[in-house]
């Protein structure tokens, strides 16, 4: 029975990478039939407990490669995971999108390698331009921890952007594709964020959570269409982060209800 | 016809290298260690680099290359006599290249002077700060040496310098990475841990010096065969098993059994087996026209060519 679905997943796989030519390997150590394992054991979160929808997605043109920038939100990078399979189980044909992950992640045993083989990378210039080069599709929350750790109060609230995937899309000449993740922001409200504490861990964030588990929100994608910056300015970067809000915002206006 | 001075010329690559030179080239060699099966038309010189002889050598012959090969890597050696040896020794050969007229310096580092470190991208260039002695102090003569051979890009710039920065090289060789590779059938590995890894076969790493022997350039150059994968397919490829360690309490073993001398592993070596250190070929591929004839499985495959017994008592 798991077999069946992690051979159905193993085909999607196989069919994202159809255009990297039949024996797919990747300069990064992505392992495919480790990867199909990883989604088919989240695939029931995506489908029955955060009961994702998507909107837009076909603005995605069928071929190419793309910089997917999105709000980042949560507390737990579930955003993340779900904006990918969305674009696995969505989108004709399916296409495989990579993301990048703290500078200490490669430290902590069991995780670096589930998230190397998962097709995660560690976030650098040089790492998101090869991966770009190579012609893949990344996911960049242009907002980082700032983003993921803001308070119930300051929800849909974008924080300030950084302006480094301007220039990464820019020289690499792919496309940007703007992203709104509705619902991430009310599965762990939280109060506050201690910094103090933070600070003394060496830990991003101290978010002091309402709820011990994420709660069983319905997430709303949408997905923008596809542009291209033509200068590397902050300005730029502020744009994109204007498009995004415009985007929560109307998301937020047609939502009827947090949980359906 | 071209002379050519290699230093370090006892070491199995040093004989590779000699081998497929004194075809073309009259080979000298220059080692303290005395030196087996060589073709007869090779002069070897077993010397000291920091004997003052050696200055003889460049006033016997006029050489146009050197191959400088001889850096000390033996962990066990005495600190003093590793440092003295090798900073030493190089700088006085730079000294005759620079006097003697010789036109070509080509210098073997190693891609571990970028070191294995966390927050490494996937694939270093040569412009990468030289980290490899931040937790490795074995590496830090290397890292030394580069520089001191770096510097003659601007204070001797007619000498033609270049600097070979090789990943693992993997072979018949009696160095760290294929004695590790030969451990009994169950290799240690750190367990949650499995960092992609690239090596080099010994072929590859010979064509890159006569490469650079051909070419008129100067410059760094970062060497690897083809592809990269993760370090436990590559001991799966060999037919054999991965045995977890964890970590901090391992090393701390190691620690102690290395200062005991029961094994050859020292424990700064351990973090070659938990993150990345692997390189970006482009540099060499479009300056040299280097291109890798050989898989990092065909260069597995040759370490399986020579019967070894377990160096490392596990």
């Amino acid at each position: 029975m798991i077999n069946s679905f992690i051979k159905k997943n193993r085909e999607i796989l196989a069919k994202a990478t159809e255009k990297n030519g039949k024996n797919f390997s990747d300069s990064f150590g992505m392992d495919l039939d480790y990867l199909a394992k990883i989604i088919t054991f989240i695939e029931p979160f995506y489908r029955y407990y955060f009961r994702v929808s998507t909107f837009g997605i076909e603005n995605i043109p069928k071929d190419g490669n793309f910089l997917f920038i999105s709000n980042h939100s949560g507390q737990i990078p579930i955003d993340g995971v779900m904006v990918g399979l969305s674009l696995l189980f969505d989108k004709e044909p399916p296409l495989l999108l990579r993301s990048m992950v703290e500078r200490w992640v490669p430290e902590l045993p069991f995780i670096s390698t589930l998230f190397s083989k998962g097709g995660q990378i560690l976030g650098t210039q040089k790492n998101a331009k090869k991966l770009l080069e190579e012609r893949n599709s990344l996911l960049i929350f242009p907002e980082g921890v700032k983003g993921i750790s803001k308070i119930f109060k300051d929800r849909y609230k974008l924080a300030e952007f950084g302006s480094g995937f301007v220039r990464l899309s820019i020289e690499t000449k792919t496309p940007i594709v703007p992203v709104a993740v509705i619902g991430a922001e009310e599965q762990i409200p939280t109060f506050a964020n201690i910094k103090n504490i933070a600070n003394w861990l060496k830990i991003p964030a101290m978010p002091i959570p309402l709820t011990p588990i994420p709660l069983p929100v319905k997430y709303r994608i949408y997905f923008g269409e596809p542009f291209i910056c033509s200068d590397n300015t902050e300005e730029s970067a502020n744009k994109v982060k204007n498009i995004i809000q415009k985007m929560v915002d109307d998301g937020i206006n047609k939502r009827e209800h947090i949980f359906w | 016809m071209k002379t050519v001075l290699i230093t370090g010329i006892a070491g199995n690559l040093g004989k590779i290298l000699a081998k497929n030179l004194h075809r073309k080239c009259n080979v000298i060699g220059l080692d303290r260690r005395n030196i087996s099966v060589l073709p007869k038309d090779i002069i070897h010189y077993k010397l000291d680099i920091r004997r003052n002889r050696v200055e003889e050598i460049f006033k016997k012959h006029k050489i146009d290359t050197i191959f400088h090969l001889g850096v000390m890597h033996n962990l066990r050696e005495n600190d003093r006599e590793h440092h003295d040896f090798n900073i030493i020794g190089t700088t006085k050969l730079i000294e005759y290249a620079q006097n003697y007229g010789v036109s070509q310096f080509i210098f073997l580092s190693s891609g571990n002077v970028y070191g294995p470190r966390a927050t490494n991208s996937q694939y270093l260039n040569e412009d990468e700060p030289l980290m490899g002695g931040a937790n490795f102090s074995e590496i830090r003569d290397l890292i030394a040496l580069d520089m001191l051979v770096s510097s003659l890009f601007w204070k001797a710039p007619q000498l033609q310098t270049v600097i070979l920065r090789p990943v693992h090289i993997v072979g018949d060789l009696q160095n760290g990475i294929s004695n590790y590779f030969r451990i009994s059938n169950k290799i240690p590995v750190l367990a949650g841990f499995d960092p992609m890894m690239q090596l080099i076969h010994i072929s590859d790493l010979i064509e890159a010096f006569i490469l650079a022997m051909d070419s008129k350039k100067s410059g760094v150059y970062n060497l690897a065969s083809s592809g990269a994968e993760s370090l436990s397919k590559l001991i799966s490829y060999l037919g054999k098993k991965s045995l977890p360690l964890i970590d901090p309490i391992f090393r701390t073993i190691f620690h102690h059994l290395w200062r005991a001398r029961f094994v050859n592993f020292p424990p700064e070596e351990f973090d070659y087996l938990k993150y990345v250190c692997m390189v970006d070929i482009t540099n060499a591929k479009k300056e040299l026209n280097f291109t890798p004839k050989y898989t990092i499985f065909d260069t597995l495959d040759s370490l399986n060519r020579v019967f070894f017994h377990n160096i490392i008592p596990i």
